[in-house]
């Protein structure tokens, strides 16, 4: 038993390289015991190769890291408390998904009784005795989460786990990892899927390029979205013109297709209003936009981007 | 160990009854063979089918497994084909994430699978050596060979002795290919590079220096499930066999255990 320590994943400048490409360059993370956890990242970010560390498939280059207290050199030690999916869904396509559910269950240990189990939390009961090869990616991806779910595991590693998924089929496991994170269990997950990890999780960990982007609470990165008022007169032609006048009442515009794109939201919009009634310019519209977690990732994730 | 052991039964169950198939066919028809040949051969009921190796005398107390002994080479590469198909093919699907995410004591995973095949290969030889004496039995009195021979003790010794040859060699011929599998990732490239080796490369290398029949691994499994030779005694053979396959299981191991698991 692996001595209970406050955080589930703690890793001090885990780095991995490929030959001179270095995939994660000095990552430092802890995750906490408890909620869901997302993992977030561009292609190519190093979140797959961070997740194949902490389970123990490839070797660290340099750094350290801690699963459930124990050091990712010695997996053996955490990892029956560990479950995971780790890319895209393998499984022996000859064997039926009961089988393939019933094979790894013998070489985990874990009683066969919780096959049945597991293949009804994923909803894959009545199909569990086709063979692997015939279902389809969504049916694989749930077949991958009953594998990653057999021994009831205190942390579960998963990555991307809504990929081939209909959008039902998303909102179940999505709801599946909220239930796992509400009942204590940790859940560490991967995707690109940003509105379900907005739903799902309760911190995030944000990588690109193999660095550290962000890491706190989602509530925390939402917050640094950015807000702009958009004002939209009801003839384009007058735009400039817009932006001039609020330049000279010292509210700064710019000039974006059709409206005027005005950075913040302290600008009371009635004032705005007024101001172009006041210049015989009729509004068509006004309103506030803000950044969800799309776009603020895509502004982090960029931000520091070279020729991009 | 267990646990990885009744893993793979759940996963080999299809893939041990048609290497079993194929060994008992293998053993059936060479079996078969031998005694229509036997009946060709002018010489009759004592007399032997011309083989590779040699006449068989199949009334002699060892004519009884002649099938077997015959088929050893074949049995050999289905058993390399076998360990490396069941290797590389984890890479192959990916499916070695899932495993070693199961069970992360590598030893014990690979440890599981070889033993797991190794119990295939022994099973199916075992079953294709009975096959082949129950065809033998059958087939003597057509071809009028005298099979008192074959009950005597020394008859029984040489049924015994010639199993577990066949079964020993087959396992050789098994952790060669998986050992090549676990280095190349591919079931193709080390099917063909195995057996290309043991059958056809050692050949071509012999031409060229015939000291190499004195050690080098295809010889030493001749010598080994021939019972000896005029260059390698059985027991030389036995023990270069056991100093290769010792070699080769290190270096399967050490791989296994310290290459990272990519795609």
């Amino acid at each position: 038993m692996n001595t209970v320590t406050e955080t589930a994943i703690h890793l001090t400048g885990l780095s991995k390289d490929f030959g001179d490409f270095r995939a994660v360059d000095g990552l430092t993370v802890d995750v906490p015991r408890g909620g869901v956890v997302g993992l977030l990242g561009p292609n190519g970010a190093g979140k797959s190769t961070t997740i194949r560390m902490l389970l123990g498939l490839i070797r660290p280059t340099a750094g350290t890291a801690d699963v459930l207290g124990a050091s990712i050199k010695r997996p053996a030690e955490y990892m029956r408390a560990v479950g995971a999916l780790i890319e895209a869904p393998a499984f022996y396509p000859k064997l039926s998904g009961k089988d393939n559910l019933r094979s790894l269950a013998a070489l985990e240990g874990t009683p066969r009784s919780r096959v049945g189990e597991v293949l009804d939390i994923v909803g894959l009961t009545g199909r569990e005795s086709d063979r692997a090869a015939d279902y389809s990616l969504g049916m694989k991806q749930r077949l991958a989460i009953a594998s990653a779910l057999l021994r009831d595991p205190e942390l579960l590693i998963l990555d991307e786990p809504t990929n081939g998924l209909d959008p039902a089929g998303i909102v179940e496991i999505r709801n599946l990892l909220r239930r796992l994170g509400d009942e204590g269990k940790t859940v560490f997950v991967s995707s690109h899927l940003l509105a379900e990890i907005e739903a799902a999780c309760d911190r995030l960990v944000v990588m690109k390029r193999g660095r550290l982007v962000f890491d706190g609470e989602t509530k925390d990165l939402l917050a640094q979205g950015r807000d702009e008022t958009i004002v939209e007169p009801e003839h384009p032609e007058n735009t400039k013109r817009l932006v001039e006048i609020l330049t000279s009442v010292g509210i700064a515009g710019e000039v974006d297709g059709p409206a005027v794109r005005i950075a913040g939201t302290t600008h009371a919009t009635p004032d705005i209003n007024r101001l172009a009634f006041a210049n015989d310019i009729t509004l068509r519209e006004i309103r506030i936009e803000r950044e969800d977690l799309e776009d603020i990732f895509l502004r982090i994730t960029h931000e520091t981007e070279p020729n991009l | 160990m267990k646990r990885s052991i009744l893993s793979e039964a759940i996963r080999f169950k299809k893939t041990a009854i048609s290497s079993g198939l194929v060994m008992v066919g293998l053993a059936s028809l060479i079996s078969i063979a031998l005694f229509v040949a036997s009946g060709d051969d002018d010489g009759g009921g004592g007399g032997g089918p011309p083989t590779p190796g040699g006449s068989i005398d199949l009334a002699s107390a060892d004519g009884l497994v002649a099938g077997l002994e015959t088929a050893a080479t074949f049995f050999g590469i289905v058993a390399l084909a076998l360990f490396a198909l069941s290797v590389a093919r984890d890479y192959e699907q990916g499916t070695i994430r899932m495993l070693a995410a199961a069970e992360p004591r590598r030893a014990l995973l690979l440890g599981g699978k070889l033993g797991t095949l190794t119990l295939i290969v022994v099973a199916a030889v075992i079953i294709a050596s009975a096959v082949s004496i129950g065809l033998s039995f059958a087939l003597a009195p057509l071809q009028e060979v005298d099979t008192s021979l074959w009950t005597t003790s020394d008859g029984v010794e040489a049924a015994l002795a010639a199993t577990f040859s066949v079964a020993t060699a087959s396992i050789v011929w098994g952790v060669f290919g998986a050992t090549l599998a676990i280095i190349t990732r591919s079931a193709a490239v080390s099917i063909t590079a195995g057996i290309g080796y043991l059958l056809i490369g050692e050949n071509l290398l012999g031409i060229a220096w015939d000291q190499i029949g004195k050690w080098s691994p295809a010889a030493m499994l001749d010598a080994f499930t021939a019972g000896g030779t005029e260059l390698v005694t059985y027991t030389k053979a036995l023990v270069m066999l056991a100093v290769y396959v010792a070699a080769a299981l290190i270096a399967t191991f050490v791989v296994f255990e310290r290459r990272d698991i990519t795609d």
